[in-house]
């Protein structure tokens, strides 16, 4: 059960208070990790004013977004649909069904919908609705069946074998919630109201061009999911957080430096993210080091070359999410988006998986799994399978791929070669319950140096370079390199930040920025995260997932010219 | 024939319950219903077939200044409705004002829409077709061609509605098909292995002729064998049609005059008349476009009518909406282009020869060939500067023929650049686009292009290694 929330409630308003007469200005020295900073970057800013009377919107979220579904009746109809899916003849169904509520102040989303999933012959269908009866669900069920029969028969007539067979699965009852405190639904909206106020308040200290923001949001989901193998399960989860930024305004152009505050962000968590007495000093610390970024010299940069770079956390984390991560993404290389987002070159799987010689740097090792408080952090994923936790690249080594049912039998004979039994590691997911259900690689970390090596360290032997904060890197389609820009880039002569550059584009090759020109990562102070975000399909769905690295050092990063007349 | 989504008749008569439950001073309900039936191929198998329905009611509620609440439901029963409305009423009541918005209380000139072709029976029907000749027409041709077939064949059927209480209602249906073929053979001890894409998308599902998709990925994938690295640089290119319509497909924005005015676009510090690019080359939209129409009103409700952007070269409009026109004292007002036509202009005597690809490579000593590009992003919003890279055909062109397959480039340049450095055009066609995020939803609205060849195109580096 969730906790009440009117004692909640009190205790965010003296804890909101306290924090807030607690902020030291202009005291800290912040040291250049502190700069490195990594965030949801999805997240849209928002300011609102508090209104004169706060006790008039009492409201919650709960008493906003209603539905009258209920899990009950979810499971009802789920049951429902695998009957006649049973009775249709699948050799295989599963469905998942539920209701989505989001919220973000002065918007809201209620959507309810169901997807069904049918196999016959080792060929899939998939038919998703919105109509919540009996008739409409088992109607759809059978219809999912029919058609898979139908895509078979043209399967076989084309002397097409039978697709992969599934990895087994155990039957799984039960329920579950994500393990929050207290309900954001159960908040009312001043409260949100007013801790934004709180949060821009800190800003207002720091004198004219320094603000602080704060944006939240979250999602609460009921969602479903039933098997014709028996399985029944039912999950409550909620997903949000808060999202906090600091900005300087620069004094000649209109524009500003802006620095977004880690440690924060989306996670299966609820309103307690809210009642942290840290986040005012996070803010006021974040408004002092985008008033140093500042007071740094800014120019554009005229030099094309190849220079070392340390990348904050963040970057790292969205080039390995882009690179190395989608590159072992078991729909890619099961060549199940051959006519969508692409294929990989970590192909064939089998050869990859053999290979004496690391495939990326030996200071490379990245682990993935969907634990709580992730944010996409499940009991049961989307086939219905327990998440694990493993490792897909060890020391630069190729181990293992992210995998769900339909993908994990690509493993087999390397599962069978080291005595590990043919599962999905739980990488399946729908984005909505009438999404059809993919692969993902759930929450992904690159481990970072045991040995002390903060971003300081990693620019001290740096004679002429970059450090590159908040960057975001955009992949090619073959996954083989990219571009990246930044929310800020710092020059870097003899270990020392010198000025902020504008206008700067890297260009990156997959195998050397995780390879050969990766010379050293951060230790466990550097590491950050940040949101990746992947469309995949025709008609494409944007999965989401966050990704966490450490800062790196690479010796040989390009800088180009990203402006006509180069 | 059941439609399979709400019908315009029936979204009126939705709006008209809804807007009669509220008390607001103002209020707007936006319905979005699609259903989609997709075949997916992979491994010259069908992978998926699958039949999708999303639908969303926003319906937004205001007191005076107070308000403007939205919340998004997709279910249509009654007391869903009656909740949803009662909800965003209290939050509006007891919200904050905010001057600016009270726009929907502004009087408004009276609507009147164009009647537009966007919805054909054909591609209704094709959303319960079990696709057995379709499938076989592609996958048979790829076995024979020793290639791994990727496919993607789309049907979809759109209703849409906007309504609010100071009168205005447009509600209307779109149809759309599109089918891509990807043909691959994978690299081995003795080949690199290669890749071929081809596409068609058009309103009318019979307009697909798959036949002509499959000979076309056969063809690129067949010349695409064992490519090689060559330096990037500034080259004569000749862009496909495929290459163009990712390109040409970022265009309608820039045309706002809000965004222009604010030095935003391409076309900031530019006046009427003055020459943007070369004067064979006109741009348009027409929600009658024979070749891809589109619904006559935007999300707002408001008109969107024929409208020439570029004419020979020179700008001829800017996008006013009806208020921005109303108090810029613009006539006529239209909103910015959701679809554009680049094509030469053909009401006048002088209208450019037509080239093929075919004749562009003949005529070309040296330059590169690419029939599409992916990955579109804008760098400079201002410029109109892009970058991308080529994505499923690259071809070196050397004396006049196809010398060889070349490896791919990312490119960087702006539209309003190199249209402006022309060497011929071909005609224009509606035409595919395939897998592209970065454009937004699919169906991606219409785009009709031609090929064209232009000097001097900006390859910055191949693109493997970035």
């Amino acid at each position: 059960m969730f906790s009440p929330v009117s004692p909640t409630r009190r205790q965010f308003l003296t804890t909101g208070a306290r924090a807030l007469a607690g902020v030291t200005l202009g005291a800290r020295v912040a040291s250049a990790q502190r700069f490195a900073r990594g965030f949801h970057p999805g997240m849209a800013v928002q300011t609102f004013q508090l209104p004169d009377d706060t006790a008039s919107l009492r409201m919650t979220p709960h008493q906003w977004l209603v539905t009258s579904s209920s899990a009950e009746q979810f499971r009802s109809l789920a049951l429902v649909a695998m009957d006649a899916a049973h009775g249709a003849g699948a050799d295989f169904a599963d469905i998942r069904i539920g209701v989505q509520r989001d919220f973000s102040v002065f918007s809201g989303r209620v959507a309810v919908g169901y997807g069904i999933r049918a196999r016959v012959n080792g060929t899939w269908s998939f038919e998703s609705g919105t109509v919540l009866t009996p008739d409409a669900v088992a109607t759809a069920a059978r219809t999912a069946v029919a058609d898979a029969r139908t895509a078979a028969a043209i399967n076989a007539r084309l002397g097409q074998p039978s697709g992969i067979e599934l990895a087994p699965a155990p039957v799984v009852t039960g329920e579950w919630q994500s393990p929050v405190s207290i309900d954001p639904f159960a908040v009312p909206i001043d409260d949100y109201m007013r801790f934004w106020q709180s949060c821009a308040q800190v800003g207002d200290r720091f004198g004219a061009g320094v603000q602080t923001r704060s944006a939240m949001s979250w999602q609460l989901e009921t969602r479903v999911f039933a098997s014709t193998t028996g399985s029944l399960v039912t999950q409550q989860l909620t997903r949000g957080g808060i999202g906090l930024s600091a900005s300087a305004v620069l004094p000649d152009r209109d524009d500003n430096v802006e620095v977004q505050i880690p440690g924060f962000g989306l996670q299966s968590v609820g309103f307690e993210a809210v009642l942290d007495p840290t986040i005012f000093d996070h803010l006021a610390v974040g408004a002092q080091e985008a008033i140093r970024w500042r007071e740094l010299r800014e120019q554009t940069f005229p030099d094309v070359g190849r220079y070392p770079v340390v990348f904050d956390g963040a970057t790292m984390a969205r080039i390995v999410g882009g690179t190395v991560n989608a590159a072992l993404d078991g729909d890619r290389a099961a060549g199940l988006e051959a006519d969508a987002a692409g294929e990989t070159f970590l192909t064939p799987v089998s050869d990859v998986l053999r290979a004496t010689t690391p495939q990326f740097s030996p200071l490379l090792t990245v682990t993935a799994g969907r634990a709580v408080p992730s944010r996409v952090a499940v009991q049961w994923d989307d086939d219905g399978v327990v998440p694990e936790a493993y490792t897909v690249v060890d020391r630069g080594h190729v181990t293992d791929y992210h995998t769900t049912r339909e993908t994990a039998p690509l493993l087999a004979e390397w599962y069978a070669k080291h005595n590990h039994s043919l599962r999905s590691h739980g990488g399946c997911v729908s984005t909505t319950p009438a999404s059809v259900p993919v692969g993902i690689a759930g929450d992904v970390s690159v481990a970072p140096a045991q040995t002390p090596a903060d971003i300081d360290a990693l620019m001290r032997e740096m004679q002429r370079g970059f450090l590159v904060i908040d960057g975001y890197a955009r992949v090619s389609p073959g996954l083989t390199g990219g571009l990246l820009d930044a929310t800020l880039v710092i020059e870097v002569q003899q270990g020392k930040p010198i000025r902020r550059l504008r206008g700067m584009w890297f260009a990156f090759n997959t195998k050397g920025v995780v390879g050969k020109s990766l010379v050293a990562l951060g230790s466990k102070d550097t590491v950050r995260t940040a949101s990746i975000q992947i469309p995949k399909g025709i008609p494409w769905e944007s999965v989401q997932f966050p990704v966490t690295a450490p800062a790196a050092f690479c010796k040989d990063v390009d800088v180009v010219h990203m402006a006509l007349g180069a | 024939m059941t439609s399979p989504v709400l019908t315009p008749e029936a979204l009126r008569a939705l709006a008209r319950d809804i807007l009669a439950m509220t008390t607001a001073d103002t209020a707007s309900v936006t319905v979005s219903h699609r259903a989609t039936r997709v075949t997916r191929i992979a491994r010259n198998r069908v992978q998926r077939l699958s039949n999708g329905e999303t639908l969303q009611l926003e319906i937004t509620t205001a007191f005076g200044s107070k308000g403007m609440i939205a919340l998004s439901v997709n279910q249509l029963d009654p007391e869903t409705l009656r909740a949803a409305v009662a909800y965003t009423e209290r939050v509006a009541h007891e919200s904050i004002g905010d001057p600016a918005l009270t726009r929907d209380a502004m009087p408004i000139p009276p609507r009147q829409y164009l009647d537009a072709t966007c919805w054909f029976d054909t591609t209704a029907a094709a959303l319960s077709d079990d696709r057995h000749d379709m499938v076989e027409a592609i996958v048979q041709p790829m076995i024979a061609a020793k290639l791994i077939g990727a496919a993607f064949i789309g049907a979809s059927a759109y209703s849409t509605m906007y309504a609010n209480k100071q009168g205005i209602l447009a509600a209307g249906q779109s149809t759309d098909a599109e089918l891509i073929v990807t043909g691959w053979s994978r690299p081995s001890a003795t080949s690199r292995g290669s890749s071929g894409w081809a596409g068609q998308a058009a309103r009318d599902w019979t307009k697909i002729n798959p036949d002509a998709v499959v000979a076309d990925t056969i063809r690129f994938a067949r010349g695409m064998a064992e490519p090689v690295a060559f330096e990037p640089g500034r080259r004569v290119a000749i862009l496909g049609r495929p290459a163009m319509a990712q390109i040409v497909a970022t265009m309608g924005r820039y045309y706002d005059a809000a965004a222009t005015h604010a030095g935003e676009t391409p076309l900031s510090g530019h006046k009427l008349n003055d020459k943007i690019w070369d004067e064979r080359l006109t741009l348009s939209s027409d929600p009658n476009d024979p070749d891809g129409g589109y619904l006559p009103f935007d999300d707002r409700g408001d008109p969107r009518i024929p409208m020439t952007w570029i004419n020979r070269g020179r700008l001829e409009n800017l996008a006013y909406g009806p208020y921005t026109a109303a108090y810029s004292g613009v006539t006529p007002a239209n909103p910015a282009p959701e679809s554009v036509r680049l094509g030469v202009p053909t009401n006048t005597a002088s209208t450019p020869a037509l080239q093929t690809i075919e004749e562009m490579i003949a005529n070309c000593k040296e330059g590169i060939y690419v029939n599409r590009v992916a990955d579109i992003e804008i760098i400079h919003g201002r410029s109109g500067l892009l970058s991308g890279v080529t994505n499923g055909g690259c071809f070196l062109i050397r004396n006049g023929k196809i010398e060889k397959a070349v490896k791919d480039f990312r490119f960087l340049d702006s539209p309003y650049f190199f249209l402006n450095r022309l060497v011929a055009v071909g005609t224009s066609e509606r035409t595919a686009f395939g897998y592209a995020p970065w454009h937004g939803e699919w169906p991606l609205p219409p785009t009709i292009v031609p090929p064209v060849m232009v000097r001097d195109f900006n390859f910055v580096a191949l693109a493997d290694n970035v």
